[in-house]
């Protein structure tokens, strides 16, 4: 493994000045399930100074604020949220998909702010390839298999898709995330958060935190009356893997009319891809079990396989219809 | 990798029997609106020499360009990673991010200097 030095500050100051002094050689570290992979790979991308942010206080709750949103601190474990009360009774959809997140013994370790940014896990990065994410300048998913962790959406160099579960059913909820930066904090939708590969201080990433900023909290609004929701996945394996695809839906129903949407496919491309075209097809229209099948004629109309991929859009189409079948049946 | 100011294409990178490749001309256009020299070789350590081939590959070398691979065909291009491109893309619509990246990277260790 990598040699390293970890730094453990006790607040988001010391920890944001521990990182600016090292720049793009620092990371913060709390469950550490995607970092020290990534260590122990000795990827050029891994960090030398870890600043493990679990000794600062405040970090790690699920509460409601007084405007009735939910506030997730970012080192709360994924297993704290599978378990939370609170979320099972107002985004029981969100707990579904966190209990897709890897296995039992990974949930009691990875934090919510790590499945946000976490690497792709594309194999020839993993592997040590010396690919755009591992110091070289070439995509090998691209032209070798890319049966399972890679884009069938097109891609920007590197071909890998966006792996987390948690921000493609954070979305559904128009969920925000906070960070904290030297220059104080800021507030993004998730979608702003993952945009997918994106050039950040000299590095490609999925995610627009810079090297010297931390994740602090998600913001979920609370969910309108009326407001079902439903997370589907499909993986490479029967128990814990990364999405081959999965879709989060949410519908805002009046009766059975549906006065808004969001639409959002996991594991298909570099970002959580919201599909407005099919959000903008359901708007207005009456849930009926019919309904998915013909929704998923305007789905993905841009998609862009590679040469072992197709099927993820199938897959993806077929959870569309799936999920408005099963919010149908349950409404 | 220094930063890029040219690009020299072989033609069966540019257009087949059948015409001139879709990505052309929308590639062509912002890579002309950042800046950059196509066709006419600059330094050739400073030129993408881009090339779909063996023989493009080992030419590019040979004339002190840096060699990158149009890689159109996958699994033509799994075999020719093995003449060690100095980079890929998939498309020539990459080439604008390619040389974004190059830039934003100058000051880091390259790979691309210990390339054979």
């Amino acid at each position: 493994m990598k040699k390293v030095s970890i730094y453990k500050p006790t607040t988001l100051d010391e920890a944001i000045r521990m990182l600016s002094a090292h720049g793009s050689e620092a990371g913060v570290y709390a469950g550490g399930t995607d970092l020290l992979i990534r260590l122990k790979n000795r990827l050029t991308q891994a960090p030398s100074y870890l600043v493990d942010i679990k000794k600062i206080q405040n970090l790690r709750y699920i509460r409601e604020d007084a405007q009735g949103n939910v506030l997730i601190g970012a080192t709360t474990k994924i297993s704290e949220m599978a378990e939370s009360d609170l979320l099972k009774k107002r985004y029981p959809m969100l707990v579904e998909a966190v209990n897709f997140i890897s296995s039992p013994e990974l949930r009691n370790a990875s934090t919510i702010g790590g499945d946000l940014l976490q690497e792709v896990w594309c194999q020839y990065l993993r592997g040590g390839y010396s690919c755009w994410r591992n110091g070289g300048y070439i995509c090998y998913g691209a032209i070798g298999d890319n049966s399972y962790y890679h884009s069938a959406m097109g891609g920007r160099l590197c071909y890998a898709v966006y792996p987390g579960d948690a921000a493609t059913a954070l979305i559904p909820f128009d969920a925000r995330v906070r960070l904290a930066g030297p220059a104080g904090t800021k507030e993004l939708s998730i979608e702003q958060l993952v945009p997918g590969d994106m050039m950040v201080d000299g590095r490609i990433q999925s995610h627009v935190v810079r090297y010297n900023e931390i994740l602090t909290e998600v913001v979920i609004p609370a969910p309108k009356p009326g407001l079902k929701a439903s997370f589907e996945k499909l993986r490479p394996r029967g128990v814990w893997d990364f999405a081959m695809a999965s879709a989060a839906i949410s519908l805002q129903l009046r009766n059975k009319t549906i006065d808004d949407a969001r639409i959002v496919f996991g594991g298909i491309s570099g970002k959580p891809l919201r599909e407005t075209a099919v959000e903008d097809f359901l708007r207005g229209k009456t849930l009926t079990a019919e309904l998915g099948s013909q929704a998923v004629n305007v789905a993905l109309s841009n998609a862009a396989p590679l040469k072992y991929n197709a099927t993820k859009i199938d897959m993806a189409k077929g959870l569309l219809v799936s999920g408005l079948v099963k919010l149908n049946a349950a409404n | 990798m220094r930063p890029i100011k040219a690009i020299l294409f072989e033609p069966s990178c540019i257009a087949d029997a059948e015409g001139t490749y879709e990505d052309v001309e929308p590639a062509f256009t912002e890579l002309k609106a950042m800046g950059i020299q196509l066709q006419i070789a600059a330094e050739p350590g400073e030129t993408l020499y881009v090339t779909d081939n063996a023989e493009g590959l080992a030419k590019a070398r040979t004339a002190g360009m840096i060699p990158i691979l149009l890689m159109h065909d996958p699994d033509e291009a799994m075999r020719l990673v093995a003449n060690n491109p100095a980079g890929g893309v998939v498309s020539l619509l990459e080439l604008p991010d390619f040389i974004r990246f190059v830039a934003a990277t100058t000051a880091l260790p390259s790979p691309l200097s210990a390339a054979p």
